[in-house]
């Protein structure tokens, strides 16, 4: 599944820099994000500006980029001409396949040239751009993942190369767009409820699974993703059809519901960033806490662990994770 | 005899652990393709792992657990760990026995590591966090944060070094007795409980009259660790400038309040000639040191790196005094490539500074550590922030070669890294090169050279334990994962030879 999807910020944080939007030189601070993302190209209120050392910026310093956060809260996403909905609300397995970021610029004041350029996060910025509408594509290649892309912001970078020129910009119609891919599987979880950690769960499917690198066990809890992984190295078993592993110990979600996601082909000893994101399914987790410090006791057969429905209590004994060997290939 | 006619049995001469390394066909016919929770005894066996059992014996054991240190305090061999609330905060506790636990003695918003050394039973601190640069997760001091220091008894960490005293003293002279006559500009040095002194404070100049001694009201008092104030002094000056903080100080022998609470010191009698012990290096030093990611020692002076301000900055402090660093002197700066230092680490007297993938070094000339030579060691070859071996219970590195967890692997480093084929984990290298490089930050690495096993805590957040009972090299190493229904985040050892681990309930 794909589409497309458009970001217009409706109370964009600046994370970075900052701006004055007032006629009269000498009003500082409060900073009209309407303005940017007016549908107008007509006679500009006279900015907004950045502000670095008032009437003067330092070039190239840092302190020159406006960046501007996306709410992981509020609807500012909208996929395929919907209305907006939030980060939290994306569909599980939606992926940035691509996305740049457009607005229209004008000058006013003195300085006429047109040094400033368009930034996601700070490594990804374009060269100096022209006036009116303007656009910066992501690099193909290097999209991060969802959140990363949310939080890291979006923004722009006013490059004056005359130290002293007022940086009086009108900036509108701003708005980051791009298409999008929702990944899922035809896999089946044979148990989605009541999965507590250190369970042998199964994932099965027709084929496909020996490709599954690693899998995410996520959720989003506030704006915070929780994120663990198990490696394919660290599965129990894992075929073309079938894959086991210990569900891992998990940071109890509000909703006791987390998703799981399949990382494709990234083993091989690589690093090779990860086809992100194959939507597996959703489970119901029962959080158990056997946190806490422990000390390996030789000669001991058993796990002893605190208990986790009462931290207070006798410890409680349990098996120690199937010990396991497989020889390599005996003629 | 085989049991199937005309077939030879196949003599499995020992069992060497885990092989990843190429696809499973090549896996050597005594090692194993997949293996987990596998313990090696003696040279040619193995057994499933030994268990654990809980550490704490107290009604509330401490849960959530991110980080464990070995803190050898003067009287006991304990732990300090870091543990996340439910609400964000990062604690740290200091757990003195079974049954005793002290703390939280520090609490920080968003703290999710920290460094530590100790330091004369005194623990040093430094709060730390994840960062991320684009695709790209590393470690830095927490912004806003300090280095803190706690006494090992229970009382709450306090913000190391500390401001001068502020106000001014009064000095007029005292009963007969004898200075050199003349003009000179007098001050006050608070020495907190942990033995910093402040830069000088209450600047007052006075002229002093040779048959009479010097008196002095109006002393201020400091914050509430200090336990003394010294008094310091310039020699006569001939032509005073009016600045009063310009001059050359020295400590004036037997010229102490010891308290913080008097606020004079009556009849005190020099001469310039008695003035030896410079007290001018405790004008630049910093008064709240930055909180880095990296916390070590080297000929006896503190060593802080990677702060969040600066990511690629050194502290190092005067030796014997580790809270006193200049902000001047006291600083290097490692080539700045982008990358934070993830590591600073002392071998056979030379200073190794780490990155990801570089490694540097810098040698004690007697001077000030700014002037200190830099020697490029590797420009490939790096670690992370708790990527070198501490020793059995010591919370220390080896003295003559160090076990580093690298992008390659885990090597053995005794001034040079080795060729590739000798890296401990070539056996394993799919496995460990597998692993996320963002999460190296999770990966914790001890020795334990009585049972000779290494224990490595991993991104996963299972224990990779290398046994070497039959020789530490990359050929008789042998490897297993061992995993747990809880993750395992953090391991230590404590009394000599207990491995202890630390887990929490997921990210």
């Amino acid at each position: 599944m794909s589409g497309t999807f458009i970001i217009t910020p409706d109370s964009g944080t600046v994370t970075s820099g900052s701006v004055e939007n007032n006629t009269a030189l000498g009003v500082y601070g409060s900073f009209v994000l309407a303005t940017i993302f007016s549908s107008s190209t007509g006679v500009p209120p006279p900015f907004p500006r950045i502000l670095q050392g008032r009437n003067t910026i330092t070039p190239n310093t840092g302190t020159d980029i406006l960046r501007l956060g996306f709410s992981l809260t509020g609807n500012v996403i909208a996929l395929d001409g919907n209305a907006a909905i939030s980060f939290a609300g994306l569909p599980a397995g939606f992926n940035i396949t691509s996305a740049k970021i457009a607005c229209y610029f004008d000058n006013s004041a003195s300085d006429a040239t047109n040094h400033f350029d368009l930034t996601f996060d700070p490594s990804i910025i374009s060269s100096d751009l022209g006036l009116t509408n303007q656009s910066f594509q992501y690099p193909s290649n290097e999209i991060p993942n969802p959140l990363l892309f949310f939080t890291q912001g979006c923004g722009f970078h006013v490059d004056n190369t005359t130290i002293g020129h007022q940086t009086s910009r009108w900036i509108s119609k701003w708005a980051v767009s791009g298409t999008y891919s929702i990944l899922t599987s035809s896999w089946t979880l044979p148990v989605t409820s009541n999965v507590v950690m250190g369970q042998k769960f199964t994932i099965n499917g027709a084929s496909g699974l020996s490709l599954v690198s690693r899998i995410h066990v996520q959720a989003l809890v506030g704006t915070t993703l929780h994120d663990n992984v198990v490696y394919a190295q660290d599965f129990i078993s894992q075929t073309d059809t079938q894959i086991v592993f210990w569900f891992p110990a998990f940071n109890n979600p509000n909703s006791g519901t987390v998703t799981l996601l399949a990382d494709m082909n990234a083993n091989n000893a690589t690093q090779t960033p990860p086809q992100n994101g194959v939507l597996i399914g959703t489970v119901s987790i029962i959080f158990n806490d056997s946190s806490g410090l422990y000390v390996l006791t030789t000669g001991q057969a058993f796990d002893n662990v605190y208990n986790p429905n009462n931290r207070a209590a006798a410890a409680t004994p349990v098996n120690i994770l199937d010990p396991t060997v497989e020889f390599g290939f005996i003629p | 005899m085989s049991p199937v006619r005309d077939h030879q049995g196949v003599v499995i001469p020992g069992f060497n652990g885990l092989w990843k390394r190429g696809n499973d066909d090549t896996c050597p016919i005594d090692h194993f393709s997949n293996c987990v929770n596998i313990d090696f005894v003696g040279e040619a066996s193995f057994r499933t792992r030994p268990g654990i059992g809980i550490s704490q014996s107290v009604s509330g054991p401490v849960s959530n657990i991110r980080r464990i240190y070995n803190y050898p305090t003067q009287t006991a061999n304990t732990i300090l760990l870091l543990a996340i609330d439910s609400s964000g905060n990062g604690n740290i506790y200091h757990i003195v026995n079974s049954t005793t636990v002290y703390g939280p003695i520090l609490t920080v918003a968003g703290m999710t590591d920290f460094a530590f050394v100790p330091y004369a039973g005194r623990a040093y601190i430094s709060p730390f966090t994840d960062y991320t640069n684009g695709a790209l997760t590393f470690q830095s001091g927490m912004s806003g944060q300090n280095l803190q220091v706690y006494a090992g008894d229970g009382t709450a960490a306090q913000q190391a070094a500390g401001s001068a005293l502020s106000g001014t003293i009064t000095p007029a002279n005292g009963a007969a007795g004898h200075t050199d006559a003349g003009l000179k500009v007098f001050a006050f040095v608070s020495q907190t409980k942990f033995g910093y002194n402040a830069p000088p404070g209450g600047n007052a100049s006075f002229t002093t009259s040779a048959g009479s001694s010097v008196s002095f009201t109006g002393v201020p008092t400091g914050a509430s660790n200090v336990v003394k104030r010294l008094l310091v002094a310039t020699k006569t000056i001939q032509n005073f400038n009016g600045d009063l903080n310009g001059y050359q100080f020295f400590f004036v022998p037997n010229a102490v309040i010891n308290d913080n609470t008097t606020t004079t010191l009556s009849n005190i009698s020099f001469y310039d000639a008695d003035l030896l012990s410079d007290a001018s290096h405790l004008i630049n030093n910093y008064t709240a040191i930055p909180a880095g990611s990296t916390l070590g020692m080297y000929h006896n002076r503190l060593v802080l790196a990677c702060t969040n301000a600066n990511i690629s900055l050194i502290l190092v402090s005067a030796p014997g005094e580790p809270e006193a660093i200049d902000q001047i002197a006291g600083i290097i700066v490692v080539p700045l490539d982008g990358n934070p230092i993830t590591n600073a680490q002392e071998m056979r007297d030379i200073l190794y500074a780490f990155k990801r993938s570089q490694t540097v070094s810098y040698s004690d000339n007697d001077g000030y550590p700014s002037s200190w030579p830099l020697v490029p060691v590797d420009p490939s070859v790096g670690t992370c922030p708790h990527g070198i071996a501490t020793v059995l219970d010591s919370g220390k590195a080896s003295v003559d070669s160090l076990l580093i967890a690298t992008y390659r692997g885990i090597e053995q480093f005794n001034g040079k890294y080795p060729i590739p084929q000798q890296i401990l984990t070539w056996k394993i290298d799919n496995y460990w090169k597998n692993l996320d490089r963002n999460g190296y930050g999770k990966i914790q690495l001890i020795n334990n050279p009585i049972e000779r096993k290494l224990y490595c805590t991993l991104p996963s957040r299972l224990l990779l334990v290398g046994d070497y009972q039959n020789g530490l090299d990359y050929k008789n190493i042998r490897w297993c994962p061992w995993n747990f229904s809880q993750g395992v985040n953090a391991v230590a050892i404590q009394n000599t030879d207990d491995v202890i681990i630390g887990s929490d309930i997921g990210f």
